[in-house]
């Protein structure tokens, strides 16, 4: 260090050789900066494409179904679709469905529904957050024919390996919304009422089917399946399909402690 | 140093590093957000957010943790070293945009409160596979939270030198933490290896500067196992002008300056934060420390009035050519008459 230049940090002016110093430990500092961001850049992700129409009201008129989730039937973009519906926030769009089924005597068959919504869409599935509440539903007015569900169950158990995840991030809310980095939101939003999806990839790891997870009667098991979120599982259970819409169907892990020592191992096997 | 209080004591060179360092956090920001939005446009900005200033935040707080050991082995750092509280503080700024987000994205908004999320939702803490790496990176906040808020002389006054720099060196804890957080979390996600490999690498570079520093110290230090009453310092000649050089005596560093053809012994030690008096210089007749300009007359180890701190003192003596360091301190502000060298 040159003997004149010994910088004080009260003083107004650094010596040259300490302003070159510092100008070179900031191009360094820089420089390594960058490239680290590159190289996360370069092996982060993939990441899905999904929208999520933030800001954006869409209305919808169809008969509204509550199994195997609640959705409306509808056509979106000149193709009929069943559009599953979610709440605002982490939650399920249950207290929507009360209400309606409060308005219609609690029947959902034979009435025409107008509801207003944000749409979440990826993967080929389209879903709509009620983002309004109760107000989301515009028109309830019967209706002259009634549509009927079309049913078809395998009757067999069959193993269906993926991942847990909530659908309402999953397709289009956040992105990511899978693995490790999105596990506690996920567990909050199937907490909060979201129903929870079996997402499962193809050999070249794209998600390409879907399944809702469901009891043997039928009935949600969110609050048994909170541990087993974000991570690899094979459910083991009946499959059947309404209006195109996927279930599998399990038992539930009566005391999910005993599954756990198995998560280490990579896949944790619920429903067995 | 300064008589009145103001809470910032601004000037040119150090307006200059914080526009410095504000273009740097520019650079990166605009980079990655510049770099996202091209090559990954799928991606929501939300995340993006969360990923630039978590990113961010990790690479300054590499670039502090370097300043202090670099400083140690290559004074010509000390540069660096001033002003590196704001560097710190607006480390924990970017951490906080960087935590705050993360909360409000994947723990708000739900049936529970975010603050209990973190905690609550991934129950796994038996498993290193899937640990809620969340609440490491929240313990992390809290102690750069800690340090950012009391990163002022306010409370190094007020907390005492001791209490503040142990609260100080927490930083390790945080960036264990923060190291856990991420290797738990993002790259465990990912599935290159090249992420883990890079994050391993920059901490065993911090970790072998420090013990680089540590070795050099530990050296520096053999001299103190002797329990002589006088400790050999070396030729007078081996000092320059207006310079120190630095031995150890019984546990302690002592700094011996030259000055005018004389000698005076100091501790080494600055009340201030602990900063190496004798890498420091004799300004205006007074000891000045490298790292923030505090300053102590040579002869009785006092700042100069209105100033209080004080240092220890020693006795120095020549015999044979050489200059001798008695063992036992003076105490803290006590003269002694210099050495007469020519």
């Amino acid at each position: 260090m040159e003997e004149n230049d010994f910088y004080i940090g009260w003083q107004d002016q650094a010596g040259k050789t300490s302003k070159r110093r510092l100008l070179d430990f900031f191009l360094v500092s820089i420089l390594l900066a960058l490239l680290f961001l590159l190289l996360f850049s370069w092996v982060e992700g993939p990441f899905q494409k999904s929208t999520f129409e933030y800001g954006k009201l869409t209305e919808f008129s169809g008969e509204v179904i509550d199994y195997p989730v609640f959705a409306i039937k509808t056509s979106h973009k000149g193709e009929d679709r069943t559009i599953p519906l979610v709440g605002f926030g982490k939650f399920s769009a249950n207290p929507v469905l009360r209400k309606l089924k409060e308005r219609t005597g609690g029947k959902l068959s034979g009435f025409e529904i107008r509801l207003r919504g944000t749409l979440i869409y990826a993967h080929g599935q389209v879903w709509m957050e009620l983002t309004e509440g109760e107000e989301s539903v515009i028109a309830v007015a019967p209706k002259s024919t009634v549509d009927t569900l079309v049913l078809e169950t395998s009757g067999s158990t069959i193993k269906l390996t993926g991942e847990i995840v909530d659908p309402k991030c999953f397709f289009g809310v956040m992105n990511p919304a899978v693995k490790k980095v999105h596990k506690s939101c996920a567990i909050r939003c199937i907490s909060g009422g979201i129903p929870p999806i079996l997402a499962i990839r193809d050999r070249d790891g794209e998600f390409q089917d879907f399944y809702f997870i469901r009891n043997k009667a039928g009935q949600y098991i969110n609050d048994k399946i909170l541990q087993y979120v974000g991570i690899p599982v094979s459910l083991n259970g009946e499959v059947e399909q309404v209006d195109g819409l996927k279930v599998i169907k399990i038992d539930p892990p009566s005391n999910q402690m005993v599954y756990r020592p198995l998560l280490d191992q990579g896949i944790a096997k619920c429903g067995t | 140093m300064s008589v009145s209080y103001r809470s910032i004591l601004w000037n040119k060179q150090k307006i200059r590093y914080d526009k410095g360092l504000v273009l740097f956090i520019l650079i990166f920001l605009v980079a990655f957000f510049g770099i996202h939005l091209v090559f990954h446009s799928n991606v929501t900005i939300e995340t993006i957010i969360i990923r630039a200033f978590g990113l961010l935040s990790l690479v300054l707080l590499h670039v502090i943790l370097t300043i202090g050991p670099l400083t140690r082995i290559n004074p010509r750092f000390l540069i660096v070293l001033y002003n590196r509280r704001h560097l710190g503080v607006t480390m924990f700024l970017m951490a906080l945009i960087h935590g705050a987000f993360s909360m409000m994205n994947f723990h708000g908004l739900g049936d529970i409160n975010p603050i209990r999320s973190i905690f609550l939702s991934n129950l796994q803490y038996q498993s290193v596979a899937h640990f809620p790496f969340q609440v490491l990176g929240f313990f992390a906040l809290l102690i750069l939270g800690l340090m950012a808020v009391t990163s002022h002389d306010f409370w190094l006054k007020n907390l005492g030198y001791k209490t503040w720099k142990a609260l100080h060196m927490m930083v390790y804890i945080a960036y264990g933490l923060v190291i856990l957080h991420v290797v738990m979390g993002v790259i465990q996600n990912e599935t290159s290896i090249v992420l883990f490999a890079v994050i391993l690498t920059a901490f065993f570079g911090i970790a072998m500067l420090h013990l680089l520093v540590a070795v050099r110290e530990t050296t520096t230090d053999q001299q103190s196992k002797l329990n002589a009453e006088w400790v050999l310092v070396g030729a007078p000649e081996e000092i320059k002008e207006s310079r120190a050089k630095i031995v150890a005596v019984s546990g302690e560093r002592v700094a011996i300056f030259l000055y005018q053809g004389m000698l005076s012994a100091v501790n080494n030690v600055c009340r201030h934060q602990g900063g190496p008096l004798g890498e420091g210089k004799i300004i205006d007749g007074c000891i000045t420390c490298p790292w923030h300009g505090y300053q102590y007359l040579p002869g009785n180890g006092q700042s100069p009035p209105p100033f209080t701190e004080k240092v220890e003192t020693y006795d120095l003596k020549l015999e044979n050519g050489q200059v001798w360091v008695n063992a036992q301190p003076h105490p803290e502000g006590t003269a002694v008459e210099p050495l007469k060298i020519s």
